[in-house]
């Protein structure tokens, strides 16, 4: 999932609020891949959002937003995933697990050779990543801090 | 020892002055398992990770009030926040003999697989124990290849560490003294340098309610790709070996049939995913 959706995904869940509330979040999923699709249902299922009552249905955007959950749930069952017993995700149709909880991760990932370094780092859903190169004796740096 | 007595005659004065409760607790049987005589270092060292593991659980105040050194535990909070660390420690050990077994596999994916398995990059929660299996021999069909997957048992809030390591020594680059007297000769010094290659897992672990076990993690993998790359030099020939590093650092809570997914893109067309699941095990006979 992008990173602009997952940020966009905790801060609701900060303000103990519906995702799908959020007008900028709907309009990203209105435009986003079916695999971003796939990754926020999931999400939202996992982080307990799906538990909470549907919001009652309103004018305009919301059209938007039960296009992008019909089709994302349409992905789900197409692709297996959310059937019960089935699929490797199937947990997400259970609505909200206290279990696993992941506090804070930080995963690196680096390659280093000669004259070059590349290093990713994802640090609680925002990812940066970073490039080195050395030509003779000049050191060119590249970097790239986004969240993707 | 004395300046540990004065910092807590300080937090006290500081308790008192707020109204917050300090209590200290004994926690050297926890953090050595029994052993009387652990040694000074080990103590004050499984102190900190200790304090480390107890600060990233707790929330608001109590987490700003934990001290831990030698084997005490000085705790500066609200009375609910003293009877959540007396329960969390009573709950270790009312856990007896058993240990917490965690389970860590690295998985190489293809492309393309990294999706059609429900990855994403960062961390994937929902995947479960009894699913497990299934979904591994399904990343297997999709070309993933497990890299390693060893398991490491401990007891609740004992750090615990593995590594197998295979070292690398190799000619970084030579020192080239032109002239030593008195005899005028050219010295040449080979630079040596040693690479480790292989897994190292450090870990923390401690059972919270509702049968969760809590897990401080930090998994490293390291590969060194083959053949080593050579360059020829005036003086002699060098290696020059692409590194690869993966390390996941991570604080959460598993439940009982709870595994959690860490994945990155590797810089090739790769995928490299870390599953890591725990459980409650009998102790070893």
């Amino acid at each position: 999932m992008s990173g602009a959706l997952w940020d966009r995904l905790h801060e609701a869940w900060d303000r103990r609020a519906d995702p799908l509330d959020d007008p900028a979040l709907r309009a990203a999923l209105e435009g986003a891949d079916p695999a971003d699709l796939e990754a926020f249902a999931r999400a939202r299922a996992a982080l307990g959002a799906a538990a909470r009552p549907p919001a009652a249905p309103a004018h305009g955007p919301r059209r938007g937003l039960l296009f992008a959950t019909a089709a994302a749930a349409a992905l789900l069952i197409a692709l297996g995933i959310g059937e019960k017993g089935s699929g490797p995700f199937s947990a997400a149709e259970k609505g909200p697990d206290p279990f696993p909880q992941v506090l804070r991760y930080r995963i690196e990932y680096s390659t280093k050779g000669l004259g070059r370094s590349e290093t990713t780092v994802i640090e609680n859903g925002r990812v940066f990543r970073s490039r080195t190169h050395a030509v003779a004796d000049a050191r060119i740096e590249w970097s790239e801090r986004r969240s993707e | 020892m004395n300046s540990f007595v004065l910092a807590l005659a300080c937090v006290l004065a500081r308790a008192q002055e707020d109204g917050a409760r300090l209590e200290l607790y004994d926690i050297r049987d926890l953090i050595t398992g029994g052993r009387e005589e652990a040694e000074t270092s080990v103590l004050d060292r499984n102190s900190q990770i200790f304090e480390r593991f107890l600060e990233a659980f707790s929330k608001g105040e109590l987490r700003k009030g934990i001290k831990c050194r030698n084997g005490q535990l000085v705790v500066r909070a609200p009375l609910a926040d003293q009877e959540w660390v007396k329960d969390l420690l009573r709950r270790q050990r009312q856990g007896g003999q058993d240990t917490i077994e965690v389970a860590v596999r690295c998985l190489k994916l293809p492309q393309g697989a990294f999706a059609r398995m429900g990855l994403e990059e960062g961390v994937t929660t929902a995947l479960r124990v009894p699913e497990l299996e299934a979904w591994i021999a399904r990343a297997r069909a999709e070309g993933a290849e497990v890299l390693t997957a060893p398991r490491l048992a401990t007891w609740p809030l004992q750090p615990a560490m593995i590594s197998v390591l295979n070292q690398i020594s190799y000619v970084k680059a030579y020192e080239v003294y032109e002239r030593v007297e008195p005899t005028g000769a050219r010295i040449v010094d080979p630079v040596v340098e040693t690479l480790n290659e292989g897994l190292m897992i450090e870990l923390c672990a401690g059972l919270f309610e509702e049968d969760a076990i809590g897990l401080q993690l930090q998994v490293v993998r390291t590969e060194v790709e083959r053949p080593i790359a050579k360059l020829q030099t005036q003086y002699g020939e060098i290696a020059v070996p692409n590194v690869q590093t993966l390390r996941v650092d991570t604080h959460l809570k598993l439940g009982p049939d709870a595994a959690a997914v860490f994945s990155v893109a590797g810089h090739k067309d790769e995928r490299l995913a870390v599953v890591v699941t725990a459980r409650r095990a009998p102790p070893p006979k």
